[in-house]
């Protein structure tokens, strides 16, 4: 059975895909970065110097840096790359976005194997710490779904934290949290026998820490993206670096922030089952690659009184690959 | 205090508590309808009840990706895992069953 499980996630697109006994993973940056050329001398040079990197030219000339080079662009320039989603959905900030997060889609997907092929893709939960109604999924999940149809998929949506259960929680019989700390979002679902109980999100997470690191030390949020990615800090531990120090200092916060939203959201929930075991909690996405990023979460889960009995709190085997995998194994269910 | 004052001080008194045990049954009834609602399942089959519902979702714009020329070879970074899912899409299909 070929079928496909689709991360569109805020920071990256990771297709997931079985050959084999394996599973061949294809990621891509959710990025990009525009150039106007204002001469036709300036679009022949600019064009010349982006031999090699991965890049479109518009219909009016103009180049759009895609992926991780967008991103290395934006830093030479001193810019921000621009990014087709935000906070876990379509952006609607940027007026190029759905064209961008289409030709990505379709690029990183590819032909399907066979006509209607299954493909199963993660959108996100609605949040918990945003009282507006500014935030709806239904109108991403049908961008995504229309693209996706257009490149030839039968493709159908499952709750981004429910996809991780599937990927991590096989060895307890599907029973217990998963909890996917994205770019633009953290998304969790309480699962009991295979059947998701309670899915909600928070708004803040990877980025939010790129931005309140921006401001405190007047970078740009994409150098402080890459000297977080770059590693070199342990969460809760001092280090001698400014911009690292702001980094484990945001993060510690986020982390506090986002253990306190789950004891608050789980406190006597109507619809959270009466489990008879401690519960695994598995974490995973491209923020909990700090390091520390788990320990620190266990940690903050008891200081801000978690409501349930806590067998332990592990890391994603591949955190960066974790929620694409049970979209592909919700894909082979179907 | 006459008779007719009595009656209208019991009249708005027994008013008043009539008003405050609706509203007080209304809330119960509604929390009720809330307690009961479910998660829905990614692999929960569609409602078998046809509800009437307006669906203000179902307007996707045209997205015209004609005209971006690619310049560039590969698209993308590949791993390969030798994760095996079978015993866990099996064991998952059987809980589902």
């Amino acid at each position: 059975m070929a079928n496909v499980g689709l991360d569109v996630g805020t920071s990256y697109i990771v297709l997931a895909k079985q050959d084999s006994d394996n599973i061949v993973y294809k990621d891509f940056r959710d990025a990009f970065y525009i150039i106007k050329p204002t001469t036709p001398v300036a679009t022949k040079m600019i064009e010349k110097g982006l031999a090699g990197k991965v890049f479109i030219k518009d219909k009016d000339n103009s180049f759009i840096l895609l992926g991780k080079d967008a991103i290395e662009k934006a830093i030479e320039r001193n810019d921000n790359a621009k990014r087709p989603m935000y906070r876990g959905v379509v952006s609607s900030k940027e007026k190029d976005a759905k064209r961008i997060l289409a030709f990505i889609l379709q690029e990183v997907v590819g032909q399907p194997s066979e006509p209607n092929e299954k493909l199963v893709f993660c959108v996100p939960a609605q949040p918990v710490d945003q009282e507006d109604d500014d935030f709806d999924v239904g109108y991403h999940e049908d961008v995504i779904t229309a693209i996706l149809k257009d490149s030839g998929y039968d493709a159908r949506s499952i709750n981004e934290a429910e996809a991780l259960c599937y990927a991590e929680l096989s060895d307890c019989d599907y029973t217990g949290i998963g909890i996917s700390c994205g770019a633009g979002m953290t998304n969790i679902c309480v699962m009991l026998n295979g059947e998701p109980t309670v899915v909600f999100s928070t708004t803040k997470s990877g980025d939010w820490v790129d931005r309140m690191t921006s401001v405190a030390t007047g970078e740009k949020d994409s150098v402080v993206q890459a000297e977080k990615e770059g590693g070199g800090f342990t969460i809760g531990q001092p280090n001698d670096s400014v911009m690292l120090s702001a980094i484990s200092a945001y993060y510690e916060r986020l982390i506090d922030y986002t253990t306190k939203q789950l004891s608050g959201a789980l406190s006597n929930h109507k619809l959270l089952p009466k489990f008879k075991n401690p519960l695994t909690i598995v974490i995973a996405g491209g923020t909990s690659q700090a390091s520390g990023y788990v320990d620190y979460f266990a940690v903050k889960l008891k200081d801000n009184h978690f409501p349930l009995e806590i067998k332990e709190v592990k890391h994603a085997a591949d955190p960066l690959h974790a929620v694409a995998k049970g979209c592909l194994i919700a894909s082979q269910i179907l | 205090m006459t008779n007719e004052q009595l009656f209208i001080i019991v009249f708005n008194i027994f008013s008043g508590l009539l008003g405050y045990l609706i509203g007080r049954l209304n809330i119960v009834v509604v929390s009720a309808e809330k307690s009961n609602g479910r998660i829905k399942s990614f692999f929960d089959d569609p409602p078998k009840t046809q509800t009437i519902d307006i669906d203000t979702t179902k307007y996707v714009a045209n997205i015209d990706i004609n005209g971006l020329e690619k310049k560039y070879e590969n698209f993308g970074d590949i791993k390969q895992s030798t994760d095996d899912i079978s015993s866990s899409v099996d064991k998952l299909k059987n809980i589902k069953r």
